[in-house]
């Protein structure tokens, strides 16, 4: 990879979130915020990730900044705090910070300097890439370790997807739910019905190609999700509570957790143990083609399904209307 | 070239800590979490790489880089965003309380 | 024929290159919101629209080349309807009068 290329990304990234964490107009730093994202997307695949470039693009930029911005619009009409603070000294405000992040720096890039060397690969990297078509019949390597090396991490992961989307119902559970029927004008509504099939039918093939091409049920689940907040905007909400009512969200959400166990379970009553493979009772196919991999093709459907649905609940949770009525602790 | 990645590294992280140890706006510090995040994510994916390696997609036409890691950093970035997303619910919500989003106001909330 | 190709594709890229750039200096010399956005959304259409055209000689191939054109379609479905969407949000609210009056009443 040529030097030069990286050298310029990295620094601007480095421009960027310096202009993210200085700049006082907070929608702009939102906005330079995932201008960060984007680029470290791009130097992601320049660095022969093509997975996690995605990931990235989609989740850190798209999903992450879509509910930044709507936790800020909730938030907005309350006043902004000033960063001056006349009771403490001036030493121990912003340059004490600054000493010890600057010698949290130095360290730890003293750190890391001592563990540069020849990479080369270690044995379980060398021993995936050598050995993942015969025991995965899967061609994408990534895919292959998430969901049949180490799947037990991917249904921890979900977990804390889990725990995360019953958090945030939990905390914001005393709002109303919006119901706007208005949207935005004709000529977005026109140009959204054109291209959500297009996008949705991009967002099955990332799903569903998952264990053959970058993709997964990671990133499908979330451009499903994006379509979901996409349509919540463009046509009202009402409309898409119409279409996906929060009761089926919650369900498609339970109902991919209890696929990956139950596809999980299979591979236990088969004889060889929990979530196993191939040695389960699953076929490994042709390489290459839709029906391979055994059930990572399954577990792909269960963790997109998952992340879609809680995604969006996320989404639908977040744009309530918290009322609270007389009831404030500070009285 | 992994110098490069790892001075890179260092300053995002501790612009973050930054970020986090003196702005008052809690906003202010969900972006220095976003930094200090992706800053290990930045590590996790320059340390994989080999030079010379294909991207982990089989049939590889040479060398292949290090794909464990990059599975580590797919669970990392999925998890980043659920936290992510549960502080903007922690804000919207003491928002509501406080009037506020002063992260000193926030500290001193008891009991 | 291929160099000769990729030399064309060179030159649309670097016009693209300046078309986006022209894009940048509208967002931030243009005095008001609806000029902002026009020069923006139109200069930076065709920018992007021909960087993707003259990356098509580098695509290596039917796929690739046949993706780099759905993007490019879908990119010149998608801006100008972004950007009608901020106008029309902008026009909802009055941005730009109150921005006027504002300035009006800076100056006495």
């Amino acid at each position: 990879m040529s030097e030069p290329l990286l050298a310029f990304f990295y620094f601007f990234i480095l421009v960027t979130a310096f202009v993210a964490v200085f700049l006082e107009d907070l929608l702009s730093s939102f906005i330079a915020l995932s201008v960060t994202g984007v680029l470290m997307a791009t130097v992601f695949a320049l660095l022969r990730a093509p997975d996690v470039a995605l990931t990235q693009a989609i989740i850190n930029s798209g999903l992450v900044t879509s509910l930044l911005l709507v936790a800020y619009s909730q938030t907005r009409r309350t006043p902004l705090p000033s960063e001056e603070c006349p009771e403490c000294p001036f030493w121990l405000q912003w340059p004490s910070a600054a000493l010890v992040c600057t010698l949290f720096a130095v360290f730890l890039f003293r750190g890391l300097y001592s563990l540069a060397c020849v990479r080369e690969l270690g044995s379980a990297p060398a021993h995936f890439l050598a050995n993942t078509l015969e025991e995965t019949g899967a061609l994408n390597v990534v895919a292959a370790i998430l969901l049949d090396y180490r799947a037990f991490d991917t249904l921890g992961e979900t977990t804390v997807i889990f725990t995360a989307v019953s958090g945030i119902s939990l905390l914001l559970a005393g709002g109303r739910y919006v119901h706007s029927g208005r949207g935005l004008s004709f000529v977005v509504k026109r140009g959204m019905a054109l291209l959500t099939p297009f996008i949705l039918l991009y967002a099955a093939s990332i799903l569903f190609l998952g264990h053959l091409t970058p993709g997964g049920g990671f990133q499908g689940g979330s451009v499903f999700a994006t379509v979901a907040i996409l349509i919540c905007v463009v046509y009202g909400t009402s409309f898409e509570a119409a279409r996906i009512s929060p009761k089926t969200k919650e369900t498609l959400e339970s109902g991919g957790a209890l696929l990956f166990i139950v596809v999980g379970l299979s591979g236990a009553a088969w004889g060889t143990g929990f979530l196993a493979n191939l040695s389960g009772p699953f076929l490994p196919g042709t390489p290459g083609s839709l029906f391979s991999g055994g059930n990572m093709l399954l577990l792909n459907l269960a963790v997109g399904l998952k992340v879609g649905a809680g995604l969006s609940s996320i989404f639908y949770a977040m744009i309530k209307i918290l009322e609270l009525e007389g009831d404030s602790w500070q009285s | 070239m992994a110098i490069m990645s790892f001075i890179t590294v260092s300053l995002l992280f501790s612009l973050g800590l930054f970020t986090v140890l003196t702005r008052r706006n809690a906003f202010k510090t969900v972006i220095g979490l976003t930094l200090m995040e992706s800053a290990v994510l930045l590590l996790l994916i320059s340390w994989a790489y080999i030079p010379d390696g294909w991207a982990p997609i089989l049939p590889l036409k040479g060398g292949g880089v290090d794909p464990l890691l990059h599975a580590f950093t797919l669970t990392a970035i999925v998890i980043g965003a659920c936290d992510l997303a549960l502080a903007f619910a922690f804000i919207m919500k003491l928002n509501k309380f406080e009037r506020t989003v002063d992260v000193d106001v926030f500290r001193r909330l008891k009991g | 024929m291929i160099p000769v190709l990729r030399f064309l594709g060179g030159i649309c890229i670097f016009a693209g290159v300046f078309f986006s750039f022209a894009a940048v200096v509208a967002i931030l010399r243009f005095p008001d919101v609806y000029t902002r956005l026009h020069g923006g959304t139109k200069a930076l259409s065709g920018g992007a629209v021909l960087i993707l055209l003259g990356a098509l000689p580098y695509a290596g191939g039917y796929p690739g080349a046949i993706k780099l054109l759905l993007i490019a379609v879908f990119f010149l479905i998608s801006n100008p309807m972004a950007s009608h969407a901020i106008a029309r949000a902008c026009h909802r609210r009055s941005l730009a009068e109150r921005a006027l009056e504002r300035k009006r009443g800076e100056r006495g």
